[in-house]
């Protein structure tokens, strides 16, 4: 075996410049897959995460963007069956320049009570209560800002008149499932409007309730509808992970232009693959010859090249899926598009998935010209080398 | 020069090599044919919407239509400008309107929703979007629940033909017609009577946006006009300006995918470099041969820069082809597909062709010049040595 390994090494060194320059091309290519696959699997997450949840998400009947009174709390929080009821207000700003956008989520203190996942401690709750001006944000976002616990920082919003708001940064959310988040306090912000000159109505964008249990989600879903029909605002009351995958639909079909992309990919390693095998194997076809001469099987031989083909995708493999994981490991934010939930994710699964796939596409290619070389008879071998 | 028959007939020598270098280059020059043609769709669809001296009115500070809020009262004044063209009839051709998100199968499960646009608007819209064509059927009649629905939406939710019912909001709404807009962003939307619509959503004595006509030559007039007037706190731009910043987002989808091919282009340029390394070794003695006809180092360098291009370009050929097969046998150029509110077709462009073609000649050129380079510094008597 150590032989084996050592042959494989001194092959691979033999042309040190292709073998570097197909290695590279294999990684550049993991490590677009790599982030490629990542998406879907990222997306998924999102609403995996979401369907373990006992919340439902209330919007207006009429198209999910209209708003709702946030008064509806009121006779949800009377229903049998809801453990809390919190209505939320949305707010799009940016923080220094246009390139810089926070989606803001107003709500006031029952959002610990239907959002436990948000982890916020005694101390958080306490000290949103006493100072308006306060937001708790997503880990991501903080990254992104470079904003750290107890800084001011001031948002423009990108409505009308784009109204500036100031907030304190009072802690990061424990919860690694909102890492966009900005949390702040829904009566500053409708003041905030109501100041700026616009409609002084209690409006929410949505009301989100948490159930008592699964079972209750369902009938509960069914009774706030049920109770808000023929009113101003009749409700469509969903779980999160349906409305989660109903934001995530009305994008595009992006699952298919990545898998698209990911086949493009995938035929382009094995083409730079197959074609670096074809230039290896027509190089050592006199080795091939005079190991087949002296003694070696054909299996032999064949194991030596199909290792050299192998270590290359595997080197290539190594480097390309790592970067990925080191670049976004910690995640990078989708932007508002999930309201603030979602976020790029290259785990080890997927790493480890485009990993398989580089060993795999270099091992591939050189079936066809590996089979070919051993299967010249070593006279003919000999004659082409002569 | 050194012939260019010598570098073909040196790339048909090594046929498996050439086919799949060449090979991978076509798949770049595919998926940026194919990107090209997915960006210039988008694009054209949205900037179709915009008319020549037509003009937008947003609330101060809003960069869309749903954001924007202008009053009955700033209406009112707006409308009474006199660089607003009118109708025979001394109509001012202003037509206030209202959106709201429109999911044309409400039925269908979470995961497969789609949403588009619902425009509310008075009958002067459908003179000041004069390019828009009833295809069948009839404009909504005012006060009325009835709807007409762009033509793209119409072909792709058979629910939305003329004659049939919609339950939108509290009331259920009758189709009345189909219009076209030379495949523009509005045949992906739904209108219906501004009134009603306003009675089942959030805008409360107001509207949203208003489109105007303005007289040839007076734009700037009307432009000045507003931002003096306290009366009316409002942004006004052209359509065209106004739509081509919401293409910004077709531009950011464009350099995801330029990502993408940028760096498969890269792989591609190692890849050629491979091969023309390999075609450099094995042809020593040839270069050798040539240098004692005569042909100094810049020919060869030329030379083999040049073999490096026509592989590239052979591969950038295969993969506009390749690209063309895929957009048809896939129904990718024939069937609507949507980003976000967007209804819109694949669309051929000769720029799609052109940087496809760039594209391919800038790999072969990179991906040639240092084993070029390498073959031009081979020195005489190392060359001849081997043959």
């Amino acid at each position: 075996m150590f032989n084996w390994i050592k042959l494989v090494e001194r092959n691979m060194r033999r042309n040190l410049r292709r073998t570097i320059l197909t290695i590279l091309t294999i990684a550049l290519s993991t490590f677009i897959y790599t982030v490629l696959v990542s998406v879907p699997a990222s997306m998924d997450r999102v609403v995996k995460d979401a369907s373990g949840t006992l919340r439902v998400i209330i919007s207006n009947k009429t198209a999910p963007w209209e708003d709702l009174p946030a008064r509806y709390c009121d006779d949800i929080n009377k229903m049998s069956g809801v453990a809390a009821c919190v209505a939320i207000t949305g707010w799009f700003a940016t923080w220094r320049d246009v390139t810089e956008p926070v989606f803001g989520v107003g709500a006031g203190p029952e959002i610990g009570d239907v959002f436990p996942d948000y982890a916020l401690t005694g101390q958080q709750r306490e000290a949103r209560a006493k100072e308006k001006r306060t937001a708790i944000v997503g880990e991501i976002l903080m990254r992104k800002y470079g904003w750290k616990i107890g800084d001011t920082v001031t948002l423009r919003g990108t409505d009308s008149d784009h109204m500036e708001m100031t907030f304190i940064i009072l802690g990061q959310m424990a919860s690694k499932r909102y890492p966009n988040t900005f949390l702040m306090r829904r009566d500053y912000l409708m003041a905030a409007r109501k100041a700026h000159g616009l409609p002084d109505e209690d409006i929410a964008w949505n009301i989100i309730v948490r159930a008592t249990s699964a079972d209750a989600m369902g009938p509960l879903a069914k009774q706030i509808d049920e109770h808000f029909a023929n009113s101003d605002a009749e409700t469509r009351t969903m779980t999160e992970s349906d409305a989660l995958s109903s934001g995530l639909s009305a994008i595009g079909n992006i699952r298919a232009i990545v898998f698209a992309l990911c086949l493009v990919v995938l035929l382009t390693v094995l083409l730079i693959a197959a074609n670096s095998t074809v230039m290896m194997v027509r190089e050592q076809i006199s080795d091939v010859a005079v190991m087949r001469a002296i003694g070696f099987s054909r299996t032999a031989v064949a194991s030596l090249l199909f290792g050299e083909c192998g270590a290359i995708g595997l080197i290539g493999g190594i480097l390309g899926a790592g970067a990925a994981l080191w670049m976004f490991s910690g995640g990078i934010t989708l932007g508002a598009a999930l309201g603030g939930n979602g976020a790029l994710w290259v785990t080890p699964a997927q790493t480890l998935n485009a990993l398989i796939a580089a060993l795999g596409v270099s091992v591939v290619s050189g079936v066809v010209p590996i089979f070919e070389a051993v299967r010249i008879p070593p006279a003919l071998a000999f004659r082409k080398v002569v | 020069m050194i012939p260019i028959r010598y570098n073909l007939r040196s790339l048909m020598v090594r046929r498996a090599t050439t086919v799949m270098t060449a090979s991978v280059v076509a798949l770049v020059v595919m998926l940026l044919f194919i990107l090209s043609g997915f960006v210039a769709g988008l694009r054209a669809t949205v900037m179709g919407t915009a008319l020549t001296d037509n003009w937008i009115v947003l609330s101060r500070g809003t960069a869309n239509e749903g954001g924007s809020f202008i009053s009955r009262e700033q209406y009112e004044i707006i409308k009474s400008r006199p660089q607003i063209k009118a109708t025979p009839d001394g109509q001012a051709l202003v037509s206030p309107e209202v959106i709201t998100g429109f999911n044309p199968v409400p039925d269908a499960p979470p995961s497969s929703g789609i949403f588009t646009l619902l425009r509310g608007v008075y009958p002067i819209a459908y003179q000041v979007h004069r390019d828009m064509r009833l295809e069948s059927g009839r404009w909504p009649t005012r006060g009325t629940a009835e709807m007409a629905v762009g033509g793209n939406l119409a072909a792709r939710f058979h629910n939305l033909a003329v004659g049939s019912d919609f339950k939108f909001g509290r009331r259920t709404f009758k189709i009345v017609g189909i219009f076209s807009d030379h495949d523009s962003a509005r045949e992906s939307e739904v209108l219906t009577d501004l009134d009603i619509l306003t009675q089942d959503i959030h805008v409360a004595n107001g509207f949203e946006v208003l489109h105007v006509v303005l007289k040839p030559g007076t734009q700037a007039d009307f432009a000045k006009s507003l931002t003096t007037d306290s009366r009316v706190k409002v942004d006004t731009m052209s359509e065209q300006e106004f739509y081509a910043k919401q293409t910004e987002f077709v531009d950011q989808l464009r350099a995801l995918g330029l990502i993408v091919a940028l760096i498969l282009a890269i792989g591609s340029v190692f890849g050629a470099m491979n091969t023309m390394y390999s075609a450099v070794a094995r042809r020593t003695s040839e270069i050798g041969v040539l240098r004692v006809l005569g042909f100094s180092r810049f020919n060869v360098l030329a030379s083999f820069v040049i073999e490096s291009i026509v592989l590239a370009l052979a591969g950038g050929v295969l993969g506009e082809i390749l690209g063309v097969l895929v957009a048809y046998s896939t129904g990718l150029a024939s069937q609507l597909m949507n980003v976000g509110e967007f209804m819109f077709r694949f669309r051929l462009t000769a720029d799609a062709f052109g940087s496809g073609l760039i594209a391919a000649i800038a790999i072969g050129a990179l991906g040639g010049l240092l084993p070029a380079w390498r073959a031009s510094r081979i020195g005489l008597v190392e060359s001849l040595r081997s043959v």
